[in-house]
């Protein structure tokens, strides 16, 4: 068994060694500092939590905090990946289902992986269990209470993640499902702005249990066990191993192709969906038509695309909507105001991660084929960026019916504002997004409905793209603001867009000469997969 | 295979499957009335196959007709809608951990590992086969000259041609010296001498009594290796026969797979090509 873990381990670890030396040191580095900014934070949590575990004194405080603390930790492990869209690393088990290693092995390495997934309550933990190892007034063995709830918390993880894996392997589910988790992501926020509703609060209290693991947990790191804790909690850890183990075996019994194949269905006429894939080929001239027209008809049926459009009017509108009810009592407030016009841009965002940033990176057979066609770069990015402003302006009117639907004010000089404002914004983000794709790309799988699909060093750019990018519509804003007068506001925007025309028609020389320049190291790129063991 | 340079660890450490010396071995691949639905259409749809023991066995079919859902399926990969199977002996997917440490696959791209180089992922898959790490790691670097892929130690897989890519998985496959080989397609995108390797390396394996289950499209390889042949179209089984019987009727295995699955299309409705 040893010998197998150790091989695909090691087969990780080489991949990462590879990976990383070949032109990745940017991203390697900033990946670097950006983990020890996290897990120095975490880690001082930790020390805080040592600190007051390990004083006697405070005893009456550890009591207190302690299962609410451990609740946290259960739902910051089972959650919290899931809220970010991350399930952290795992086994790619289809690679690995062709050798004979038995699924119980296979179960064991994937529990490891599921640390993962909570690394930060492993850190706090270890905080924990060195305070309470110094603390003279708890016994020493107490800490081995984390150990049972420590396997608790991996063995649901690993079942969580067969149940998520499934859902998303399904053909229409998979989007309801990331479009309903990334909707919970909203819930903290809706609680801190608007309060816990009465309803919930009823919910909660009817559910009130007191054998919860975290509960009993507790109870041991307290040192005061009984035979009814322990047998509880070790009743837990063997519930949450078979349910995982069980899990794990039906993720073996799933067939992702099967799940996803279509129902063959005899042809038909073509449809009013179909007359709207064909239209741009009606109004443009071919290459730009077709290729126009591919990008729709593809990013349409990409999940992940499909995914983030959706969110664009849905769960753009629902984080901004407590902020904007809350200052909706003073009407004159410049958010509420304003509301259609931050939600479109927020919406804008999102649509970069798979309109603008990476372009080629989606569809990567078809950037080979763009090299073979007689078709100038230039047409391809040009017909890429149509297609991306048809989504941004389809995106627009998609929230502004949701606003309306909502009954949110919604005038039309608003609504003129808002695709004047993206209109400008788009222009900009273009730009900037024809130089990423070609300089950055990444390669994607168009059906994974989570990850990030820009490159990681164009995510660190980024934190300061947007700020600069914004500066035109804040100038536009602080005109009308300064002058009283929407000619001001017009006038700067108009200015804006002349700006952004110019740096988009330099910004496109520049990727037309990256394309033909670095068009080996472009498609190697995209042309990349994974290893055994998938982040 | 060749001798064994100096220093070079013994392949004779193949894993064994109990067996009874007298009675003769039971078929290599078993399959009894195997389906497999995609949606609504049976990318394979009762399919009834043997695959005697030591033989070369060559598995044709149009494109779609479900040569690879078949190898998925031998593999443990796509659970079969229904039917069973029977490999070396042993029941699929009951034994498959033993079934599996027996087979030599060279499966289509997607289950190479990119990241890693040649020699790492060779050394990987023998590691896999619970080879001790420094017998993996010989026998690696000796299929890795073998088949002419030494020459760029840090070459990742992903900068690999087609026929390398191929070849590395033929190099992988036989680390373990299995009892039988699954092959998809082993000679796409290789070059002659390379393709000439691999035939002759297949060829000394079926005279050591290992058993070669091979799809490919080209005809006059499976003609000139195989010694049976099976043609499955839609899903289902339309010819087996022997490579003798065949010659016999003066037919070329050309000539047979147009007439079974009735592909003879010409481009002269197309007045424009």
């Amino acid at each position: 068994m040893l010998l197998q873990l150790r091989a695909i381990l090691w087969a990780q670890w080489r991949t990462l060694r590879n990976f990383y030396p070949r032109g990745h040191y940017t991203s390697l580095v900033f990946t670097v500092v950006m983990s020890a900014l996290w897990y120095g934070m975490v880690a001082t949590g930790a020390t805080g939590v040592g600190i007051l575990f390990s004083s006697p004194g405070r005893l009456a405080i550890v009591e207190r905090v302690l299962p609410g603390g451990l609740l946290l930790a259960f739902l910051y492990w089972q959650i919290v990946p899931i809220v970010l869209v991350s399930t952290g690393a795992s086994l790619d088990l289809k690679r690995l289902i062709v050798y004979p290693i038995s699924h119980s092995r296979l179960f064991g390495l994937e529990v490891l992986l599921r640390f993962s997934t909570g690394v930060e309550m492993l850190i706090v933990l270890t905080g924990a269990t060195i305070g309470l190892l110094l603390n003279p007034a708890i016994p020493w063995w107490s800490c081995l209470g984390f150990v049972p709830f420590i396997a608790t918390n991996l063995f649901l993880s690993v079942a969580l993640r067969q149940i998520l894996s499934r859902w998303l392997g399904k053909r229409r589910i998979r989007e309801l499902a990331i479009f309903g988790l990334v909707l919970v992501a909203a819930l903290p926020q809706l609680y801190f702005l608007a309060g816990l509703p009465d309803w919930a609060r009823q919910l909660i209290n009817r559910f009130h249990f007191p054998w919860w693991p975290w509960t009993m947990a507790a109870q041991v790191v307290l040192g005061r066990p009984d035979l009814l804790v322990i047998g509880v909690l070790a009743g837990w850890t063997a519930a949450a191993f078979l349910f995982g183990r069980w899990q794990f075996e039906r993720g073996f019994k799933f067939d992702a192709e099967a799940e996803r194949a279509t129902v063959t269905k005899p042809l038909k006429p073509a449809g009013l969906l179909e007359r709207l894939y064909r239209l741009p080929a009606m109004l443009l001239p071919d290459p730009l038509g077709a290729i126009v027209e591919k990008e729709i008809r593809f990013l349409s049926r990409a999940p992940r695309f499909r995914l983030v459009f959706m969110m664009g009017f849905s769960f753009g509108l629902l984080i901004w909507l407590p902020i904007a009810y809350r200052s909706g009592s003073d009407s004159s407030s410049a958010f509420a105001s304003n509301y259609l016009t931050f939600v479109t841009l927020y919406a804008l965002l999102l649509l970069g991660e798979v309109s603008f940033w990476n372009t080629f990176g989606f569809d990567r057979s078809a950037s080979q084929l763009y090299y073979l066609v007689p078709v100038p770069m230039a047409a391809v990015l040009v017909a890429k960026n149509i297609a991306a402003a048809i989504f941004v302006f389809l995106e627009i009117s998609a929230v502004a019916v949701a606003c309306t639907l909502l009954r949110m004010p919604i005038s039309a000089s608003k609504l003129v504002e808002s695709y004047a404002v993206s209109l400008v914004m788009t222009v900009f983000l273009i730009a900037i997004g024809n130089l990423s794709s070609t300089h950055f790309p990444r390669p994607v799988n168009p059906a994974h409905s989570w990850r990030s699909a820009s490159a990681g060093r164009f995510q660190a750019m980024l934190l300061m793209i947007y700020p600069i990018m914004s500066i035109p519509i804040v100038l536009a804003y602080l005109a009308r603001y300064a002058f009283d007068s929407q000619l001001a506001f017009y006038g700067v925007l108009g200015f804006s867009l002349t700006l952004g025309s110019l740096i988009y028609w330099v910004a496109m020389e520049s990727s037309v000469s990256a394309c033909v320049q670095r068009k080996e190291k472009l498609l190697a790129t995209l042309s990349q997969g994974d290893g055994p063991v998938s982040a | 295979m060749p001798e064994s340079a100096p220093g070079s660890v013994s392949w004779d450490d193949s894993l064994s499957l109990p067996q009874d010396s007298i009675t003769p071995p039971p078929p290599a691949i078993l399959t009894r009335l195997l389906r497999k639905v995609y949606g609504n259409k049976a990318a394979v749809d009762g399919l009834n196959l043997t695959v005697p023991s030591g033989c070369f066995f060559g598995f044709l079919g149009p494109n779609g007709a479900g040569k690879t859902t078949t190898i998925k399926m031998l593999m443990g990969l796509a659970p079969p809608t229904s039917g069973t199977m029977e490999l070396l002996g042993l029941p699929m997917p009951e034994q498959a951990e033993t079934i599996k440490a027996n087979i030599g696959l060279v499966p289509d791209e997607s289950l190479l590992f990119d990241h890693l180089t040649g020699l790492e992922f060779v050394e990987f898959v023998g590691r896999m086969y619970k080879l001790e790490r420094e017998v993996a790691r010989t026998r690696a670097r000796e299929l890795m000259t073998l088949f002419e892929l030494d020459g760029h130690p840090r070459k990742l897989i992903s900068e690999y041609s087609k026929g390398m890519r191929k070849r590395v998985a033929m190099a992988a496959a036989l680390i373990h010296r299995p009892k039988l080989f699954l092959l998809d397609e082993p000679f796409e995108g290789v070059d002659a001498v390379g393709a000439r390797l691999m035939k002759d390396i297949l060829l000394d394996q079926v005279r050591r009594g290992a058993t070669i289950f091979l799809t490919s499209h080209v005809l006059e390889v499976v003609e000139r290796l195989c010694t049976r042949v099976a043609i499955i179209s839609s899903g289902s089984l339309v010819m087996e026969a022997d490579m003798a019987e065949l010659r016999g009727a003066s037919e070329t295995l050309e000539d047979a797979f147009v007439r079974v699955v009735g592909a003879e299309r010409t481009s002269e409705s197309l007045d424009w090509l």
